[in-house]
């Protein structure tokens, strides 16, 4: 028998725990699928978190996939994030990444470090999300605003020639969003999307897309682990004679939390190397780990 | 009048759709002529493929109606439009004899780059673009 194959009676009886008591709404930061989220009765968190991406291949122009044969590029982002409820409603939050690049392709082998582009979103949940055994219980809508600021290096000050000193990207953006998030129960859920509309008035509108869904199965004992999944679009080209770029990456995400004290996660990402689901850009992995401070 | 945000949504939405090639720019022409078809450019990709990370040249050479023209001032910009970025530092053209002209500079990445030739010479002020796969 297969290692893994011992793995499925482990899986199965996991699966059959029962979910816990239907817990208060305010319960939500240990069962959040988001976990740098501020729950409903939470205060504030602060959160960091570190990334390790690495480029495995490429989709060509046509969406086939390549391989990156003499090309390296891998970054160490960290993370340092920060969410303020400033009412039942609403919920401000904060990102400011710190990226470390090194490219090697061909001779050249680069280093570059520095702030990327920081991110400021007020997030608007109108509703209150309800335990699923109560009368009303279904999924919370979220809307969100928000600002992309270009705090990092973007290419036009760049000095070197592979470009691993660049952080950020050469415009700011609009941000705006919405998703459903289901965090109570044992099965939390959320699907969104988002734009960043870059505030360029040089052509026509750029900016990316993204659609998000993450799909979990609460453990009991602030154990939730997670599905994750990601679509992105991007349209960089102001002329509008490129085709958006595209990327689709998958990966799973183990969260542990203990409510109003901390959340700690962990997960893997990876883009999908299958023809047509990428075009025009990097096939990336990532693996991370964070944790957050909650008040 | 269209909202720029969802103007950019149906952007987006309409790249859903299959990639039409783009009949537009040549890829790695041996010869193209001038967007005003005020020259002719002859051209040499060394090495061809181009490769991310390691120096790429092209060699130039100008003609008009009036036959070669070494006097003209070529400059030459890669541009990576699928991501609206360039180089830095852009290439060096300088003067290889035989009335050709020499760009250097590195691709910063794999991929599908522009090379645009803005031309000023006899003729007068033209461009041409031209676009390569690097590797």
């Amino acid at each position: 028998m297969k290692w893994t194959d011992a793995l499925l009676p482990v899986g199965l009886v996991l699966a059959a725990l029962p979910q816990t008591a239907d817990a208060a709404a305010c319960c939500v930061g240990a069962t959040s699928a988001l976990p740098t989220r501020v729950g409903e009765c939470e205060k504030a968190v602060v959160a960091m978190s570190v990334l390790h991406e690495q480029t495995m291949g490429w989709w060509d122009e046509q969406g086939q996939t390549t391989e990156a044969v003499g090309y390296t590029e891998e970054a160490w982002i960290g993370n340092l994030g920060m969410g303020l409820r400033l009412a039942r409603q609403w919920e401000l939050a904060a990102r400011l990444p710190l990226r470390n690049n090194h490219l090697a392709a061909g001779s050249l082998d680069s280093v570059g470090a520095g702030l990327g582009d920081a991110r400021m979103l007020a997030l608007w949940d109108p509703t209150v999300e309800r335990p699923p055994s109560l009368d009303g219980a279904g999924p919370t809508p979220v809307g969100i605003v928000g600002l992309r600021l270009p705090t990092g290096r973007d290419w036009t000050e760049s000095d070197d020639p592979l470009n691993a000193d660049v952080t950020g990207l050469e415009h700011g953006a609009l941000i705006v969003g919405g998703q459903l998030e289901r965090t109570l129960g044992a099965w939390p859920w959320s699907a969104g999307a988002m734009a960043e509309g870059d505030l360029q008035v040089a052509g026509r509108p750029t900016g990316v897309l993204l659609g998000n869904a993450t799909f979990g199965r609460y453990f009991g004992s602030g154990w939730t682990a997670l599905l994750t999944g990601t679509y992105t679009l991007g349209q960089a080209d102001p002329t509008g004679t490129s085709a958006t770029t595209r990327q689709t990456a998958a990966g799973a995400r183990l969260v542990r939390g203990r409510p109003l004290a901390w959340r700690v996660w962990a997960g893997a990402e990876a883009d999908i190397p299958v023809a047509g689901l990428g075009r025009a850009t990097a096939q990336t992995t990532s693996v991370g780990l964070g944790y957050a401070h909650v008040w | 009048m269209h909202h720029p945000l969802s103007t950019f949504l149906l952007a987006l939405c309409a790249a859903c759709a299959p990639i039409p090639p783009d009949a537009q720019v040549p890829l790695a022409p041996d010869a193209v002529d001038s967007r005003d078809g005020l020259y002719r450019l002859e051209l040499e990709a060394v090495p061809q493929p181009y490769i991310a990370g390691r120096t790429a040249e092209l060699y130039i050479e100008v003609a008009s109606e009036g036959g070669l023209d070494p006097t003209a001032e070529v400059s030459v910009k890669p541009w990576m439009p699928d991501h609206d970025h360039g180089i830095s530092p852009g290439p060096v053209v300088e003067v290889d004899g035989d009335g050709r002209l020499r760009a250097e500079w590195v691709f910063s990445m794999p991929g599908y780059w522009e090379l645009t030739l803005q031309l000023d010479g006899v003729a007068g002020s033209d461009r041409a673009v031209v676009a390569y796969e690097v590797d």
